[in-house]
């Protein structure tokens, strides 16, 4: 048992960089938004219904994720809210803009260039802030392994 | 997958996987001798970090669950082991959400103890082989059976889940596929590695 389970590890600790919660990215461009899907680690979601809801609670676009899991929408606005679906029980959402983000410095041209260079960094952000770490996998595992320790002590039995 | 988010069961669907998670966990702990505790502790880490392991199949993404090879090892504890391992695997990574702790652990753990308990005395008179290949029907029978249950929650939640929950099922079948293989390779090894001790039983003192 415990040749196998110390196989199971080592075949799929190192691996373990693709997993399983869905996120959606969004940043602001000049007009409208643009952004991704991604499951935590991994892959993109693709395929997966998309929602745009506007600051004042009325839907602007309804529709799909790319096979890349990307989405781009152009339209007037200042303040969104993202919805991605993959119709499984995986929905996330993202806010744009909402609410100290105005109008006005938005159509600033030396604003719009800014975000437009920082787009790519609030990405990786993103994507590093939602990543497996191997760390915090390990500490599930022993942390598990302590908890059913912790609870036979408790019990005051022997194995 | 089967780590259905907050904010997408409805409130009833919410409150009886709960109470089930809850009730059947309790039930089970109680009855468990410490060899219970133990392997239940070691396949609770298998499932933790082997399920962090997705594939992304079209808008979704799925992983191993185990569910098949739990029920099989450790009989009606498998509950309260995935119910740990998810608790963890929310904890650490934001995986599911809190209000659906319950509903997943059930989704995954019951049809793999259900499909253990139906063919447990089978496997246990099969030689080698068969013991291999009947786990292997127990393991894609759990999987197949944790697809309906987390449809049936999407479904019974709202009715615009129906027509994505069908979709779903199909991404569920090359799953079963191949769980039905790791449950088959795992449940040869113990066959010859633990006879007569790995199916919940304790050694012959």
């Amino acid at each position: 048992m415990m040749r196998l389970l110390a196989l199971l590890l080592v075949v799929l600790l190192p691996s373990a960089a693709e997993a399983h919660r869905l996120r959606v990215f969004a940043a602001a461009e000049a007009q409208g938004l643009a952004g991704h899907a991604f499951f935590v680690g991994g892959g993109r979601a693709a395929g997966a219904a998309l929602t745009i809801v506007d600051a004042a609670g009325a839907v602007v676009f309804t529709g799909t994720t790319g096979p890349d899991g990307a989405f781009r929408w152009t339209g007037p606005g200042a303040g969104f809210v993202v919805t991605v679906n993959a119709g499984d029980g995986h929905v996330a959402t993202a806010r744009v803009g909402l609410p100290d983000v105005a109008a006005a410095p938005l159509a600033d041209p030396l604003a719009a260039t800014l975000r437009q260079e920082i787009a790519p960094l609030l990405a990786r952000i993103d994507a590093l802030e939602h990543r497996l770490w191997f760390t915090d996998i390990v500490a599930g595992v022993f942390l598990l392994i302590g908890g059913a320790g912790g609870l036979l002590w408790a019990t005051g039995r022997r194995t | 997958m089967a780590h259905i988010a907050d904010g997408i069961l409805s409130l009833p669907v919410l409150a009886t996987g709960a109470a089930l998670a809850v009730g059947l966990s309790a039930l089970a702990l109680r009855r468990a001798g410490d060899r219970e505790i133990v392997r239940a502790a070691v396949l609770a880490s298998v499932f933790f970090a082997g399920s962090l392991i997705a594939v992304p199949v079209g808008p979704s993404s799925v992983h191993l669950m185990f569910g098949g090879l739990m029920g099989l090892i450790l009989g009606p504890v498998a509950l309260p082991a995935v119910l740990a391992a998810l608790g963890l695997q929310l904890m650490l990574f934001g995986f599911g959400g809190v209000t659906t702790l319950g509903v997943n652990a059930v989704n995954i753990a019951l049809p793999g103890f259900v499909a253990a308990l139906a063919l447990r005395g089978a496997i246990g008179r099969a030689g080698p082989g068969g013991a291999a290949v009947l786990a292997g029907v127990v393991s894609a029978l759990a999987v197949l059976g944790t697809g309906g249950l987390v449809a049936l929650s999407l479904a019974l939640s709202s009715p615009d889940f129906v027509p994505a929950a069908r979709v779903m099922i199909l991404t569920y079948l090359p799953l079963a596929v191949v769980e039905a293989a790791v449950g088959a390779a795992a449940a040869g090894y113990l066959h010859r590695a633990r006879p007569g001790e790995w199916l919940g039983q304790r050694a012959p003192a």
